[in-house]
C-alpha cells in the first residue's frame, strides 16, 4: 500500500529530488519553478552501493506505473515516486493513446557534478542521490509588458540553465508561441536568481523546464 | 483557423522533417534552381537525414520545426552566430502562418541568446515572406548553388528586458 506523505518524511533515508519534467504553469507571466518532494533512495541499495536507471511507465486512465527496466532493488521506490509524478509533470496535450508517459529514475550514489547537471538537464528524468536539493528561486523580476503586444494563446516550455551561483546561464526554448510577449517573458527569466541546486551543500549546474500557459482573456 | 504549434525538434523527427525540406526546396523554390540538376542536386546533397540529427545535436543550432494538424509542415534552424540557416515549409501549406511562427520562434530564441541582429540568405521566391516579416536587405545577391542566387536580409531584434 502506498505509504502517506507524512509516513513517507519520517523515513530517515528521505533525500530531495530534482524532477526535469515540465512544471505545471500558474499564470502567464513567468510561470514557476519545479516541484520539489521527498523521495526514496532505498537505505539497503544506498548502502550497498546500487545505482542504475529505473524506467516506469505511467498511464493517465487508469494510473497505472509498471516498471519496464530497471534493477529489481530499485523498482519499488521508483513506483512509489511515480505514483504522484503523472500529476506533476503533463508531459503531452495529445490524445488518449499519447496519454502514457515513460519517466527514468536516475539512481546514482555518489554523482559528479557535471553527472549531475546531465541529468538534471535530461527529459522524462528524475535524478536521484541523497543531499540533493533543487534550484529554488528567490528573485522574479516580472516581465516587461506592452498593449500594444499581441496576445497569444498557447503554451511555452523553456529550459533554464542555473549556474553555480544561481544566475541564469542559459534559457533554451523547447515549445513557443512567438511574440513579444513570449520574448519579454523569456528576458525575464534570464534576470531570475536562484538558490543553486547542490548535493550535500555543493552547488553544481543544474537545469529547471519551465511552463507558460498563455490564455486570451 | 488552427495555428502552427512550433517546437525544438528532435532525433525523431529528423526523417520527416528533412522530407519537408527536400519538398519544399525541390518544389517551392523553382524560380532560384529553374530543375537544373546542376542546381537542385547539391542544393539537396546536404539535406539528408543524418545532417539533420547533427544539426540538432549541436549546442550551436536551435532547430525547431512547427506542426499542424499534427504532422511536421515546416522546419526552421537558427545558429548562435545570429544566422538563420533553414526556414521551410510545406508545399501544400503556405500561406498559414506557419513561416511567420518559426520566425518568431527563431526570435525568441535569439533574444534568448543576448544576439541583437539576425541575419540570412533569402530565395527569390521567400524575399517578399521576410520583408513582410521586418527583415530589410543588407547587400547585394550573392552566388548560391549552382547558378541560384542568396539574397542577403538582416532584422535588428529588441531588447526587451524588464
Amino acid at each position: 500500500m502506498p505509504k502517506s506523505s507524512s509516513e513517507r518524511k519520517r523515513r530517515p533515508w528521505g533525500a530531495a529530488f530534482l524532477l526535469t519534467g515540465i512544471s505545471t504553469a500558474l499564470g502567464a507571466c513567468g510561470g514557476n519553478v519545479l516541484h520539489s518532494a521527498e523521495v526514496i533512495y532505498p537505505d539497503a541499495a544506498w548502502t550497498a552501493g546500487i545505482e542504475g536507471d529505473v524506467v516506469v511507465e505511467t498511464c493517465n486512465s487508469p494510473p497505472s506505473p509498471h516498471v519496464l527496466s530497471g534493477r529489481p532493488e530499485l523498482t519499488t521506490a521508483a513506483l512509489e515516486m511515480s505514483a504522484g509524478s503523472w500529476k506533476r509533470a503533463p508531459r503531452s496535450e495529445g490524445t488518449s493513446l499519447e496519454n502514457c508517459r515513460q519517466t527514468r529514475f536516475a539512481f546514482r550514489r555518489s554523482p559528479t557534478s557535471s553527472e549531475a547537471a546531465t541529468l538534471s538537464a535530461a527529459q522524462d528524468t528524475i535524478f536521484v542521490t541523497r543531499g540533493l536539493k533543487r534550484a529554488a528561486v528567490v528573485n522574479r523580476p516580472p516581465p516587461r509588458d506592452d498593449p500594444e503586444w499581441p496576445l497569444v494563446e498557447g503554451v511555452t516550455d523553456a529550459d533554464l540553465t542555473i549556474d553555480e551561483s544561481g544566475h541564469v546561464s542559459s534559457v533554451l526554448l523547447i515549445k513557443s508561441v512567438g511574440g513579444p510577449k513570449e520574448m519579454a517573458a523569456i528576458a525575464a527569466m534570464k534576470e531570475w536568481v536562484f538558490v543553486p541546486a547542490t548535493i550535500e551543500g555543493k552547488p553544481f549546474v543544474s537545469h529547471s523546464r519551465l511552463r507558460i500557459r498563455w490564455e486570451l482573456p | 483557423m488552427t495555428r502552427a504549434s512550433v517546437r525544438q525538434a528532435t532525433p525523431e523527427d529528423a526523417e520527416t522533417a528533412i522530407a519537408v525540406v527536400r519538398d519544399s526546396i525541390t518544389r517551392l523554390c523553382v524560380a532560384d534552381h529553374d530543375n537544373d540538376p546542376h542546381t537542385l542536386e547539391p542544393w539537396l546533397r546536404n539535406k539528408t537525414t543524418d545532417d539533420f540529427a547533427r544539426w540538432i545535436e549541436s549546442a550551436d543550432n536551435h532547430v525547431v520545426v512547427a506542426e499542424l494538424d499534427s504532422m511536421i509542415r515546416g522546419v526552421a534552424s537558427l545558429h548562435r552566430s545570429g544566422e538563420i540557416r533553414l526556414c521551410y515549409v510545406a508545399p501544400d501549406r503556405q500561406r498559414v502562418g506557419i513561416g511567420a511562427a518559426l520566425l518568431l520562434t527563431l526570435e525568441t530564441q535569439a533574444s534568448a541568446w543576448g544576439l541583437h541582429k539576425l541575419v540570412l540568405n533569402s530565395t527569390i521566391g521567400a524575399r517578399s515572406f521576410y520583408e513582410r516579416n521586418g527583415y530589410t536587405p543588407s547587400g547585394q545577391p550573392v552566388p548560391g548553388f549552382g547558378r541560384s542566387l542568396c539574397f542577403p536580409y538582416e532584422k535588428t531584434i529588441l531588447s526587451l528586458r524588464g
